[in-house]
């Protein structure tokens, strides 16, 4: 099955530029049905409000980190089947570890280039 | 002589404790130097070498009260810690500003290139460019929560001199209970948020990749 290139995704980060660059990087592989939100509470509310085909979230942010936007995302039935993508500067082996147990997607590691968000989306979406 | 000084000493610090309910650093002083004078003009070696030892102490907690006193937010090199941070922000800001501004001027670029007359391949090349710029852009993620890091060292400094200034009479408006809460990080996952971690601290995305197998 081929990946509707117009599905919503929704970026989670409190850095307005890494939205950007995300957003940017989205757009160039095609995808041009992106929607920003900058905690994980903002996250949440739109995640119960519309349904979005790919999440790609910062862990530090405050009030709600990206890690308890997982968690809740996965404890909703609503939101449960949405592939989550953490895109973190925290890149311990326990991090990962608690991410994959809380049932990410997939990691990535910041810094990080296109070759890899395109690698990781295949791997989370399908081909494209 | 010994014996009646250490009951008088004794006496005084209850008395201390039961009016004030504490017994701060400018007492210790006090009752110090009054020890000194008990000894009064005795000759006696152990008399010379007491009275010598006690004024020491004495002026060694006037001298540690005073370079304490020093390090105020409102003092010299107290005001460098305040200076330091405004300076840090003022870093983060521009760097912010200067990201995005680079941001912009790419896509500009891409969307003048989208609507030129030139071969797809020159294209493609340069937006190949342009996602390059992109990423490199990153970087200021990354220096803005090392950034953020030290930031907030500073200020667990600055609240942890204002908490010793007030201990050794400075300004005492400290509130402990503020300052606690000042330092507390309460999102349940806080344990796990000590990033960026230096890159020979921590698995690369290599490592990480192969946990998902």
């Amino acid at each position: 099955m081929s990946v509707d290139k117009n599905m919503p995704i929704l970026i989670v980060d409190d850095y307005k530029t890494m939205l950007k660059i995300i957003n940017n990087l989205l757009k160039q592989l095609g995808f041009e049905n992106v929607e920003e939100a900058t905690d994980g509470t903002m996250a949440f509310d739109k995640l119960r409000e519309k349904q979005y085909g790919l999440v790609i979230s910062d862990w530090n942010m405050e009030p709600m980190s990206g890690f308890e936007l997982l968690k809740k995302v996965r404890a909703d039935e609503r939101t449960k089947a949405i592939p989550f993508i953490m895109i973190t500067a925290e890149s311990k082996t326990e991090n990962v570890v608690a991410a994959k147990e809380a049932g990410v997607s997939n990691y990535i590691v910041k810094p990080f280039n296109a070759e890899t968000l395109k690698t990781k989306l295949v791997s989370v979406l399908g081909q494209f | 002589m010994i014996g009646n000084m250490v009951n008088k000493v004794t006496e005084r610090l209850i008395g201390l404790k039961d009016s004030k309910g504490s017994i701060e650093i400018e007492d210790l002083k006090d009752i110090l130097e009054d020890v000194a004078k008990m000894f009064g003009n005795g000759t006696s070696p152990l008399d010379i070498f007491l009275r010598d030892e006690i004024i020491k102490i004495s002026n060694y907690i006037e001298t540690t009260k005073n370079e304490i006193i020093a390090l105020a937010p409102d003092s010299g090199s107290g005001k460098d810690i305040g200076v330091a941070s405004v300076q840090l922000d003022a870093v983060l800001k521009s760097t912010e500003e200067a990201a995005n501004n680079i941001m912009d001027a790419t896509e500009e670029i891409q969307n003048l290139v989208a609507a030129s007359s030139m071969s797809i391949e020159d294209k493609n090349k340069i937006n190949d460019i342009s996602m390059k710029i992109y990423e490199a852009c990153s970087f200021q993620d990354l220096t803005g929560q090392r950034i953020t890091k030290v930031m907030k060292a500073l200020e667990f400094t600055e609240n942890r001199i204002n908490r010793l200034t007030a201990l050794f009479g400075g300004d005492g408006s400290v509130n402990l209970e503020e300052f606690a809460k000042l330092n507390k990080d309460n999102r349940p996952d806080a344990h796990l948020l000590n990033g960026p971690q230096l890159p020979s601290a921590a698995p690369s995305q290599s490592d990480i990749d192969a946990m998902f197998g």
